[in-house]
């Protein structure tokens, strides 16, 4: 049997293994660290599947290493002890004021149960989460939710629900389109869902219990307290990567995971990583417009997926946010911009800019032609009659800008259009966004998974190019997913693909290269030797597309076909940003 | 024991015991002070760790200094230092001893808490507001990483035989567990749970930290707190290395010399037992001219003298000090002395080679098992050790010289490039130079462990081979330890193989011996390694021609 455990430590109120009754019947574990004594606080909520018990330090060891690198000052603040992976730390909150709640989601950690992740199930448990949190005595009925990518993602779903108690949300790389950021680019199947099944929630399934991880503040296993079989275990998980794999085509899996943005009124602070690529960004650019809120900002930054989160400038930022919405302080948080974002420069280099909306009313909207003969790119073009053939396995043929004798900034949405032939009845079309310096030598950006990547990143699978007009604009594609389109082989189709937003000012001297590809994008074939890292980071981090049963060579392996004409002229479209 | 705050008047000192140092979160940590008996201010002598103040040092009858009923592991003598006008604030760490909270040994937490005390004990109406620190082994090990931080009351340090990278000098030599670590950790930890500390503390650890150590097998930056940070390190310092500690307090203590930028610092590198030379009067007398210059003011001409003192080796532990002016010595001549495995009769174990002065023309390889089998057989995952009957003497291939034609100086850092290759996925190598006399015995030294030791020692895993262009010299490479490069059963890679640093004179007719092996060597005691499943098969060593393997020797010419 499960019991609470309360006591005293490190300054703060803790009850271990709190119980969450769901209508039905299932009871969830929660950890609550509250400050001492009998007044009311505003609580910061999470809800997710990696082990509320399993520590940072430890559970995720490559990745602590590079957070103590990227952000010394943590190790200043807190002991770190009770730091759980993309969550904040009761040490640093709780003495300001908060009381910091974690759920072991469903079937996860400490919490019985059917694990199936992102499910209407878990929306609905969360919302029950939030309203129990809400009312307790301890609480001054205002809840938060702040945390970094799955306890981002769900904050998008459970807001469309309208907890009475949500108070506000800070979705820290989250993205919000399942089909179309986490399972599916372009309709191409991405291989990180199950690989991170496997390796960050099945390892912390509820029932793993005595062959786990141990809490090593309380002693307890982060999975138990029961040990089950492999075989109950298994039984106890959904196929998530399976299903994925399984449903090419947008359908009710893929929407019942994605919320009615329109239902959101929340007060939200949504916290995009330019480096995100193949996950989060484009969900918290999208989830930011079209969210029903009010009150909403969108804030940009660079460097790794939990960097900010803890740096002082990430958390200060949450701090002003949570301060005004939960506790009703005065945080100047009003004076904030609704849009700020930290314009990017090869070397690492960000410059924090304050906008008021997004994209940039002042862009310049610039196609750049590709043009076939000088292998270039310009705002002008001319018609040539031409064809450029690559092997998907290569690393395709690329585009380049002209070299200028002055910065240009790029920050905004990207759009590329292309005529594309196969052999076959279908092609995949990967796109990179690469930057060159004056020596030709590919400049890269730490970003959130992997501290190699390109400027932006695109993918397109021909027969899904189907569009959805009414929400299509021209710098930002919107694919229905929802029809068939074969190709005719050797057959030049129209393709328009999106390349998620970017931000880069491109230095005089430099040029920025569009790489065309039929595979993933590679920096230059090595790993980058993250010591204990969990996945080969070639460029992309964890999200290939190398499922052969998805991606079988016969059809999108062989030779595909770029063209030009009169009538086809393709382009890219870039934001160009005027110096004011 | 007690926890209670107590003040005693003693003939040569004022002691007040389990004073609250407060921390910057609000923990308190337990010290005893000894100060000199007559009022002032004085500079203070901190250290800070997990051996517990209130353990006495029963000290053996071979030390200089005679015990008294004061006397604490590998810390200052409270008799001598006070009446000589310094205070002594011993604390225990966070979780160890009288102070309550857990224990991360060498965590950056750590460090934090020894910055508060230094800074705590500036401001102590007994104090002259500055601090220095002294102390052997852990009380040397973690000076480097306060400093790291920089406090401004911290004036001078003296890091006496201590380690200064938890990865490369500590755990993972070359990337090979040194198991003295997890041994150490039974020694001398286990009385946080089974000592008498166990009554006060009762819940005294942070995390599982042999798991920390052992799952951290990279250097991944999550011992980040325990690797001195050399541009950080610009306290005035006098580094105290031992030639003897190959495989814990050598290599941290060079580093610290030629990589800080520190205007003022000192480096002596001495022989013998890790505690007694501390408490000689020779020892004494360098760490008090230089904390009498640092923190009394007292300008006794330490700081004009040559930086370096070195005991010169001879084997059989005769030394003869020497000062120099910088290290590496400028004089050396960075010589390659190469290996030669070309059979010369029979090829059956032991492999000998030969050492020349140049390139073989002529390519070879010699091949040679990796595993070992002890008594009870062997089984891949074990380390020969565990599995009965110890190591095999002659595993591995073993180089001899010609013998000296004159007296012949190796002092200084030195390395090996070798081209290897291996039936498996990884190798492991362990390199020991040896010392022979004209008459076939081996010359070993006493170690500072109590047990013989030869010349010097060098470790790599294969699979470690990645340099740090940076940071790596010829003579010193420097390995970045980040990710794995496995090898392909008979790919021949080129590897260095860093050795620590040495000094030794093989007199005329005597011998040098270099043996290349797949287990510890000879002298190892105390040091040993463990090995993990892959390394097993066959590895091989290619030399001459395109497959130039050889030694790097720093030797010193004649004056």
């Amino acid at each position: 049997m499960n019991q609470m455990k309360s006591e005293v430590r490190d300054g703060m109120q803790i009850d271990w293994d709190a119980p969450i009754k769901m209508k039905d019947g299932v009871v969830l574990r929660a950890d609550v660290f509250r400050p001492q004594g009998s007044g009311k606080y505003p609580v910061i909520m999470t809800y997710g599947p990696y082990a509320k018990g399993l520590d940072f330090r430890e559970g995720y060891k490559s990745q602590w290493a590079r957070v103590v690198k990227a952000v010394p000052e943590i190790l200043e603040t807190s002991s770190n002890k009770y730091q759980n992976w993309e969550l904040v730390d009761p040490e640093v909150w709780v003495p300001d004021g908060y009381i910091c709640i974690r759920v072991d989601s469903r079937g996860a950690g400490r919490s019985p149960g059917i694990i199936d992740c992102w499910s209407p199930l878990e929306t609905e448990d969360f919302h029950e989460c939030i309203e129990w949190a809400g009312t307790q005595p301890w609480s001054n009925g205002k809840v938060g939710i702040n945390g970094i990518s799955y306890y981002a993602m769900n904050q998008w779903t459970v807001a469309a629900t309208q907890p009475k108690h949500l108070a506000a949300l800070c979705i820290w790389e989250g993205s919000s389109d399942f089909y179309r950021e986490l399972c599916r680019h372009g309709g191409i199947l991405c291989d990180f869902l199950g690989d991170w099944y496997r390796r960050q929630v099945v390892s912390v399934q509820n029932g793993v219990g005595d062959r786990g991880a141990i809490n090593h503040i309380t002693g307890d296993t982060v999975a138990g307290p029961l040990t089950l079989s492999d075989e109950e275990l298994h039984k106890n998980r959904a196929n998530l990567d399976g299903e994925a794999q399984n449903r090419e085509w947008m359908d009710e899996f893929y929407r019942s995971r994605t919320p009615d943005f329109s239902k959101i009124t929340v007060p939200l602070l949504s916290a995009a990583n330019w480096g995100g690529q193949g996950l989060h960004t484009r969900g918290n650019f999208e989830g930011y417009l079209k969210a029903g809120s009010e009150q909403k900002w969108l804030e940009v930054h660079g460097d790794t997926h939990f960097t900010h989160f803890y740096s002082k400038y990430g958390s200060a930022l949450q701090r002003k946010f949570f301060a005004h919405f939960l506790k009703g302080e005065d945080s100047g948080w009003l004076d904030q911009p609704k849009v700020s974002i930290n314009i990017r420069s090869p070397g690492e280099q960000f410059k924090l800019r304050a906008e008021n909306e997004w994209p940039l009313a002042r862009t310049h909207w610039t196609p750049y032609y590709l043009n076939p003969s000088a292998m270039d790119m310009a705002p002008t073009t001319s018609a040539v009659e031409a064809k450029i053939e690559y092997e998907t396995q290569s690393d395709g043929i690329t585009f380049y800008t002209q070299v200028k004798n002055v910065d240009v900034e790029i920050t905004g949405p990207v759009a590329a259009k292309v005529w594309v032939s196969s052999e076959t009845a279908d092609a995949d079309v990967f796109l990179a966004l690469r930057l060159y310096d004056a020596d030709n030598k590919e400049v890269v950006f730490i970003g959130s998974n992997d501290p190699r990547t390109p400027v932006g990143l695109g993918w397109l699978r021909a027969s899904h190019r189907k569009l959805d007009l009414t929400q299509t604009k021209p710098y930002r594609p919107w694919h229905t997913h929802d029809e068939d389109q074969p190709l005719h082989p050797n057959t030049p189709t129209e393709l328009d693909i999106e390349i998620w937003p970017t931000s880069i000012v491109i230095p005089k001297g430099y040029r920025l290269g569009l790489n065309v590809r039929g595979k993933d994008y590679e920096f230059d074939g090595t790993d980058a030797g993250v010591a204990h890292a969990p996945y080969q980071m070639k460029g992309v981090g964890p999200f290939w597309h190398r499922n052969p049963a998805d991606r079988p060579m016969a059809i999108f392996g062989g030779k595909n076909t770029l063209h030009f004409s009169e009538k086809m002229r393709p382009y890219l479209l870039l934001p160009v940003i005027p110096v004011n | 024991m007690s926890t209670q705050y107590s003040k005693e008047n003693h003939p040569h000192f004022i002691l007040e015991k389990n004073v609250d140092i407060p921390m910057r979160d609000n923990a308190l940590l337990k010290a005893d002070i000894f100060r000199p008996t007559k009022d002032g201010k004085y500079p203070a002598i901190l250290n800070l760790g997990p051996y517990q103040k209130d353990k006495l040092w029963a000290t053996p009858p071979t030390l200089e200094e005679k015990g008294n009923p004061f006397m604490n592991w590998e810390t200052v003598n409270p008799e001598i230092w006070m009446p000589e006008g310094y205070v002594s604030v011993r604390v225990d760490g966070r979780g160890s001893g009288k102070s309550q909270g857990q224990f991360d040994p060498w965590s950056y937490g750590e460090a934090v808490d020894f910055y508060d005390a230094i800074e705590w004990a500036a401001k102590q109406p007994w104090c002259n507001g500055n601090v220095g620190l002294l102390g052997i082994s852990y009380y040397a090990i973690n000076q480097w990483f306060v400093a790291n931080l920089q406090p401004p009351s911290l004036k001078a340090i003296i890091p006496w035989e201590g380690f200064a990278d938890i990865y490369r000098d500590g755990l993972y030599h070359g990337g090979i567990l040194n198991v003295f670590m997890t041994n150490w950790f039974t020694a001398h930890l286990l009385h946080h749970n089974l000592g008498r500390a166990s009554e006060t503390v009762t819940n005294p650890w942070e995390r599982n930290i042999l798991s920390f150590w052992l799952s951290n097998n990279l250097d991944s930056g999550a011992f980040k707190g325990a690797q001195a940070d050399w541009s950080k390190i610009t306290v005035p310092f006098y580094s105290v290395g031992n030639w003897t500690g190959m495989g814990l307090h050598l290599r941290g203590n060079t580093e610290a010399y030629m990589m800080s930028p520190a205007k003022h610092k000192k480096l002596r590198m001495q022989n013998g037992s890790h505690v007694h030379p501390f408490y000689t009067a020779e020892g004494r007398k360098d760490q008090m001219r230089f904390l009498d210059y640092w923190l009394k003011g007292i300008d006794n001409g330490i700081m004009t003298e040559p930086p370096v003192k070195l005991a010169v080796r001879y084997g059989n532990d005769e030394i003869v000090w020497r000062h120099e002016n910088e290290w590496p010595l400028a004089r050396t001549q960075w010589t390659k002395w190469h290996i030669d495995v070309a059979p010369t009769e029979q090829q059956t174990a032991p492999y000998n080679g030969k050492i020349s002065t140049s390139n073989p023309s002529k390519e070879s390889a010699c091949t040679y098992a990796a595993t070992g089998f002890g008594s009870m057989g062997s089984t891949s995952a074990a380390s020969a050790q565990v599995m009965g009957g110890g190591i095999k003497p002659d595993m591995g291939v073993a180089f001899y010289t010609e013998p000296m034609t004159e007296d012949v100086e190796i002092t200084g850092p030195l390395s090996a490039t070798l081209w290897v290759s291996s039936s498996s996925e990884d190798m492991d190598i362990f390199i020991t130079m040896r010392h022979y006399d004209e008459n076939g015995n081996e010359v070993m030294d006493t170690g500072q462990q109590g047990a013989p030791v030869p010349v010097a020692k060098g470790w790599l895993r294969v699979s470690h081979r990645e340099l740090d262009e940076k940071k790596s010299l010829p003579y010193r490479p420097y390995h970045l330890h980040q990710r794995r490069l496995r090898l392909t059963p008979g790919e021949i890679v080129q590897v260095q193989v860093e050795i620590w640093p040495t000094s030794m004179v093989f007199r005329k007719g005597h011998k040098m011996r270099v043996d290349i092996q797949p287990r510890d060597g000879v002298g190892s005691a105390g040091y040993m390694h463990y090995h993990a499943d892959y390394n097993t098969g066959t590895n091989t060593i290619h030399t001459g021609g395109q497959y130039e393997s050889y030694l790097l020797l720093p030797i010193i010419p004649k004056a």
